[in-house]
């Protein structure tokens, strides 16, 4: 278990993040750790599932936000 | 600034007389390269500084102008100003030289005009305390209908994220308004990455950053003029290291946002505040239903 630095963008926001995330979280964590900075912070929330992916693609994930 | 602030109108002369020896250089430096056959080098050297002036520029007057500037008293918009003396007047000027507008004049700088300075306006608000200002958020109703009338979609494009951060302080949040992380940061220009507004805004085919591989380091770019830049000249810029870089290089400590204020030596007294202590965000909003669904 070890953090390291990911380059999160959140589809809506204004600007690439730097988003410390832990190497043993799923996608559903990951996808929290960037919504954190975003939602209701310059995005407001809506109610559907979160979505998270790399630039390679997309995988589905269950919060919602 | 007060009526009989010396020291601010000695400083701004000073900086006047500063920037017009600047200007007096560059034509005769131009006209020397074109007459001595090296148009290529006057092209390059125009095309290189245009674009890493732009990115300043837009970030330090086109604020100035189109959100710190109070509303009775603004003429021109930025875009207005720009289209002006920048993009007639001044191209004019290198025309007559012989020379062209750059590359990137027609797909990357004139988009730019209608979002660049408009998403760096919400992150410089947004990320207040790592700067030494007190940034005006000048997005008040009546403020908002000006941008809308020069900027058409700039509700649609950025006046939601005004409305989150407004309702936010309106039901005492203002700690949701203030940042826990940092934006990634462009390796040539050092302004954060705001990319995605320009995707959002229809102005750019990806809101990805861009990303650059070399001689086992990895580089951000905000934009590809940007990464041509550095790809001009390399040597000149690899060995730079963004805020970002120094972070997550271990430089600064502890690595938290507090660390990299701390490091940025701004102390609490110093870091940017709102400048009307969030006046903006309590007055009463338009009902936008009607046109914005």
């Amino acid at each position: 278990m070890a953090l390291f630095p990911l380059q999160a963008l959140f589809e809506g926001d204004l600007v690439v993040l730097l988003v410390p995330v832990d190497d043993g979280d799923p996608m559903t964590v990951v996808a929290d750790k960037v919504a954190h900075h975003v939602v209701d912070h310059r995005v407001a929330a809506r109610d559907r599932p979160l979505r998270s992916g790399t630039t390679g693609g997309r995988c589905p994930t269950t919060p919602r936000w | 600034m007060k009526v009989g602030d010396v020291d601010f109108g000695a400083l701004i002369s000073s900086i006047q007389t500063d920037e017009a020896r600047h200007s007096q250089q560059g034509e005769p430096t131009i006209k020397l390269l074109v007459e001595h056959g090296r148009k290529d080098v006057a092209q390059q050297l125009v095309d290189h500084m245009f674009w890493r002036s732009w990115r300043l520029f837009a970030l330090l007057t086109g604020l100035s102008m189109d959100y710190y500037t109070p509303l009775e008293h603004r003429g021109h918009s930025f875009k207005e100003f720009m289209r002006e003396w920048i993009c007639k007047q001044f191209l004019d000027q290198f025309r007559d030289f012989g020379l062209e507008k750059p590359w990137y004049w027609d797909e990357h700088f004139l988009p730019e005009l209608d979002w660049y300075h408009h998403a760096l306006q919400l992150g410089i608000w947004y990320w207040r305390p790592t700067v030494w200002w007190n940034p005006d958020a000048g997005v008040a109703p009546e403020e908002r209908d000006w941008l809308e009338e020069k900027y058409p979609g700039w509700h649609d494009n950025f006046g939601g994220h005004w409305d989150v951060i407004a309702t936010n302080l309106r039901e005492g949040r203002p700690e949701a308004t203030l940042p826990e992380t940092f934006p990634m940061i462009c390796n040539l220009c050092h302004v954060p990455v705001v990319a995605p507004a320009g995707y959002r805004a229809g102005k750019l085919a990806s809101p990805l950053p861009r990303v650059l591989d070399r001689d086992g380091r990895r580089y951000v770019f905000c934009s590809a003029p940007c990464q041509w830049v550095f790809e001009q000249a390399p040597r000149r810029f690899q060995g730079h290291t963004t805020i970002i870089d120094r972070f997550l290089g271990g430089q600064i400590q502890p690595p938290t946002m507090e660390g990299a204020l701390a490091y940025m030596g701004l102390s609490p007294e110093e870091m940017g505040r709102d400048a009307t202590d969030y006046a903006w965000a309590h007055a009463a909003p338009r009902d936008r239903t009607a046109t914005h669904g």
